[in-house]
């Protein structure tokens, strides 16, 4: 569905990519792992069009992505769940959801989607009168992920969705991701904490300083020593 | 004494209705996109020419009403020109655009500064929508002005309504929010500028087309003037705050009328308390009175 | 007495640092203009020659020291102006109030006035400095248009002399010839101290608060004085300039001193050189006020039935050019069109 080509991406003169390659197929869910500062936020921007890639090729349903801006990337299919969830704070709920259900123009599919992101997340339907600045951590992740379902993505990439929750609410969190794949949304998932990736992705791409190290399933990459040393903690 | 106050309390809320009207879409377009376009003011000037023009050629006599429909159209093309060909493509640098519209203002005043009507004081008070006045306590309450007045108050509301409620309006806030997120949103957030410039451009060019009848085309340099006002008035509100401009815009109003009315030699130190203002304000509430964003 | 040491080896380079200097492109190009500038008196005796032609040398001479001062203050260290009128109109109101009314010498007229204008640099420069980007473009502006507006008041006309100004000051020499060596003098001495500021350490730090003024902070560097010194140094020119000013036209007035216009004129003509460059401020005012009086030489041009008046024109042609170049050639034009020439330069002596 996606396939990556030798991608470089640099900041000024700042290696933050070199020659990445990555295919993802439809209904699967991968995850890329690492340490921060890897470059696994600058892959999804890049994917997503925030950023340019500097050489390499992005196909999306084997048609070239790279050279697009991320309001039309977004608008083939691909919805991005940026780092530290960048709501839009002053507006409320419903109206998060709203803008990112944006390319939506069926009325119907709107309240389609409008009912299963708050089915996933009965808290948010609490909510949805509520400004989203005003949401905890948790309930601001649910969001994130919700809105970026609005757009009934055909792939979805989700960058860090625990960072800064406790165990408790990110559990959770992994639970709903798990489900939105079994849903059949293909997806892409960036984290640092391998433990709760490795287990729901089957895919795992180690990235470290802007490299893939390493990839496998689970199953493969528990018997590396350096994963399990590093990652795992074992 | 009552006059005084009459006459204070009316102008002021005359004032402060055609600035709730020019700066509401200056502050707009500096809050959703960090543009400070210089040439807002030259809107409002170069509305009031275009109307002045148009008039002036028989082709409308007996069609007054559509010169007022042609100028807005032209402001609005106007404005989305400014955007697409001078601000979009310099975006990145803060310089360059306060001194390309800058030089775009003073590019229209000189247009209309040797263009044959120019140089003298002009009336449009064909476009009058409403004649005579109104004596309450002593103070003539002139008819057009509380038409402005009411009108201000109407399109203020509209325009609240539409940013908050309809579907382009939630996308300006959310660029104006977070522009990166709003364009994962799959929202073109330059189109959403462009927008915003046209409507800017075009309320400046209402404010315009409301008040000019009612007074006089006193030469094209009028535009700073209003330009300055309006940079008091968001100064005063908080850039990019809707709720900010418009309270901005009658305290500034009731501030110009009063040192009008009460302060000796009023009239000339009235031009001064703008920029007193902008200077106070920017030296001890730099976000304004009601902006929560720091300057950038 | 290291220091001294310095100082001594440097003095000796000098005449060698001169030599290498002259050899390099910009070096003769320099030598050429100035040589130029230095006969031209000599070519004509003529009355319409001194007074007219040569006098515009002179106002171009005058402005290019006023552009520069602008440059330094925004090419150099990114504080935007555009309220440059303020020391320029203030110098040459002082300037003109000492030499009239206290009848004092023009030469102590002008150090007073320059240094009131340095006064102006500070008391604008400590509290607009919180204010960045185009906030401080508009603070500038408004306190040049509050200047301009107390200056025009006709209830203050028995203190700043109303919208009629000074007027019937004498010369800046007894003849257009002294002045234009004075004005010569003046601008050659501006450009060496301007581009030698830009490129010691003090330049350093300023270009390096405007490309970055956190990360400056975060180095030790104190941003605050560094803006407040280059807004001193930037009044004390452009005072210098409008003090020369109020003498070469022999009066003052609020929209010919203060105006916006001034302001507008000094952005135009460093633009047109090239911003952060300074040497382009001079080739920008040559550029500008020989495309002025051109425009108004050539005058009303009849093509068809439809006469323009290019005189008339002048200024929204200026607001077009400076608006293709900011647009098209954020690097100015006259800086890298002379790149090029160096270039070719280059290649014909074969290095
Ligand atoms: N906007 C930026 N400008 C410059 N460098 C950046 C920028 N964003 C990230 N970087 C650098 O690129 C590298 C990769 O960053 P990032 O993709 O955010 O890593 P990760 O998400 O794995 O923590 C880091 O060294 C970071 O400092
Ligand atoms: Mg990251």
């Amino acid at each position: 569905m996606l396939e990556i080509k030798k991608i470089y991406h640099y900041y000024g003169k700042a290696k933050a990519l070199e020659e990445i390659s990555l295919k993802i197929e439809e209904k699967a869910l991968d995850a890329v792992i690492g340490p921060n500062g890897a470059g696994k936020s600058t892959l999804l921007r890049v994917i997503s069009g925030l950023e340019e890639p500097d050489r390499g090729k992005i196909e999306f349903l084997g048609e070239r992505i790279d050279k697009l801006k991320a309001h039309k990337i977004t608008k083939k299919g691909i919805s991005h769940c940026p780092e530290r969830r960048r709501l839009f704070f002053d507006m409320s709920v419903a109206d998060n959801l709203k803008m990112g259900a944006y390319p939506v123009k069926n009325k119907e599919v709107y309240k389609a989607m409008k009912n299963f992101v708050y089915e996933l997340f009965p808290r948010l339907n609490e909510r949805r009168k509520q400004r989203a600045g005003t949401l905890s951590g948790g309930e601001q992740q649910m969001l994130a992920i919700a809105r970026a379902l609005m757009s009934k993505p055909k792939l979805l990439l989700l960058d860090e969705p625990s960072l800064g929750l406790a165990p408790k609410i990110k559990k959770r969190i992994f639970d709903v991701i798990e489900k939105i794949k079994q849903e059949g949304t293909t997806t892409l998932l960036v984290e640092q904490d391998a433990v709760l990736a490795m287990d729901i992705a089957e895919n795992i791409h180690l990235l470290e300083e802007g490299k893939i190290e390493m990839r496998g399933t689970k199953k493969e990459l528990e018997k590396e020593p350096r994963i399990k040393q590093v990652y795992l903690g074992i | 004494m009552i006059v005084d106050i009459m006459n204070m309390l009316f102008n002021g809320t005359l004032t402060g209705a055609v600035y709730a009207l020019i700066a509401m879409g200056y502050s707009l377009v500096y809050g959703v996109g960090g543009i400070m376009n210089l040439s807002h003011g030259a809107y409002f000037m170069l509305t009031g020419y275009l109307l002045l023009w148009m008039l002036q050629t028989p082709f409308f006599i007996g069609l007054e009403w559509l010169t007022v429909v042609f100028a807005l159209i032209i402001i609005t093309v106007i404005g989305g020109l400014t955007f697409l060909l001078l601000v979009k493509p310099l975006q990145d640098s803060h310089v360059a655009v306060v001194i390309v519209t800058f030089g775009l203002a003073f590019l229209l005043e000189q247009v209309v500064l040797i263009s044959p009507s120019g140089t003298e004081v002009w009336s449009i008070g064909q476009l009058r929508l409403f004649q005579g006045y109104t004596m309450v306590f002593g103070y003539p309450i002139v008819h057009q002005y509380v038409f402005l007045i009411v009108m201000s108050i109407v399109i203020v509301l509209l325009f609240a309504l539409f940013i908050n409620k309809s579907k382009l309006g939630k996308s300006i806030r959310a660029v104006s929010q977070d522009r990166e997120a709003a364009g994962l949103m799959g929202i073109n957030a330059s189109r959403i500028l462009l927008y915003t410039v046209m409507i800017s451009a075009l309320l400046a060019g209402l404010a315009a087309f409301l008040y000019l009848p009612g007074a006089s085309l006193d030469g094209p340099s009028m535009g700073w003037g209003y330009l300055l006002n309006s940079f008091a008035v968001v100064i005063l509100g908080g850039m990019g705050s809707l709720i900010g401009s418009v309270a901005g815009a009658f305290i500034v109003g009731y501030t110009i009328s009063f040192t009008n009315v009460f302060v000796p030699y009023g009239p000339s130190w009235a031009h001064l308390v703008p920029i007193i203002i902008i200077i106070v304000i920017l030296l001890i509430r730099p976000q304004g009175l009601f902006g929560k964003k720091e300057l950038r | 007495m290291l220091n001294l040491k310095i100082v001594k080896e440097k003095m000796n380079e000098f005449p060698s640092y001169l030599k290498s200097w002259v050899k390099t492109f910009t070096g003769s190009l320099t030598i050429f203009c100035l040589l130029i500038l230095f006969v031209m008196p000599f070519l004509s005796a003529n009355q319409s020659f001194t007074h007219v032609f040569l006098r515009q040398f002179s106002l171009a001479m005058i402005f290019a020291i006023f552009a520069a001062s602008w440059d330094l203050l925004t090419g150099i260290s990114g504080q935007i102006s555009f309220g440059h009128a303020i020391f320029f109109g203030i110098s040459g109101y002082i300037c003109a109030y000492l030499i009239k009314y206290q009848s004092f010498p023009i030469w102590i007229s002008i150090i007073i006035s320059t240094v009131v204008a340095v006064f102006f640099g500070l008391a604008i420069g400590f509290p607009l400095l919180r204010l960045k980007g185009p906030y401080l473009a508009l603070g500038t502006l408004a306190m040049s248009l509050i200047l301009l507006k107390l200056f025009l008041m006709g209830s203050l006309a028995d203190w700043l002399f109303g919208s009629e100004g000074i007027s019937a000051l004498p010369g800046l020499a007894a003849t257009p010839v002294i002045e234009y060596f004075i004005l010569f003098i003046f601008m050659i001495l501006t450009f060496v101290i301007l581009i030698q500021i830009s490129k010691s350490k003090f330049g350093t730090i300023l270009k390096s608060i405007r490309d970055d003024e956190v990360g400056s902070d975060a180095s030790g560097i104190n941003t605050t004085k560094y803006k407040i010194y280059a807004f001193m140094l930037s009044s004390f020119f452009a005072g210098l300039a409008g003090g020369f000013y109020a003498l070469y036209i022999g009066a003052v007035n609020p929209t010919g001193n203060f105006g916006t216009v001034l302001s507008f004129f000094a952005i135009l003509m460093a633009s047109l050189g090239g911003l952060a460059t300074i040497s382009g401020a001079a080739l920008g005012a040559f550029f500008f006020i020989f495309l002025e009086y051109a425009l108004i030489e050539i005058g009303v041009v009849e093509i068809g039935n439809l006469a323009i008046d290019f005189g008339l024109y002048k200024f929204a042609i200026f607001a077009v050019i400076l608006i293709v170049i900011i647009r098209f050639a954020e690097h100015g034009i006259l800086k890298p069109l002379l790149e090029r020439l160096k270039d070719l330069w280059d290649l014909l002596l074969g290095r």
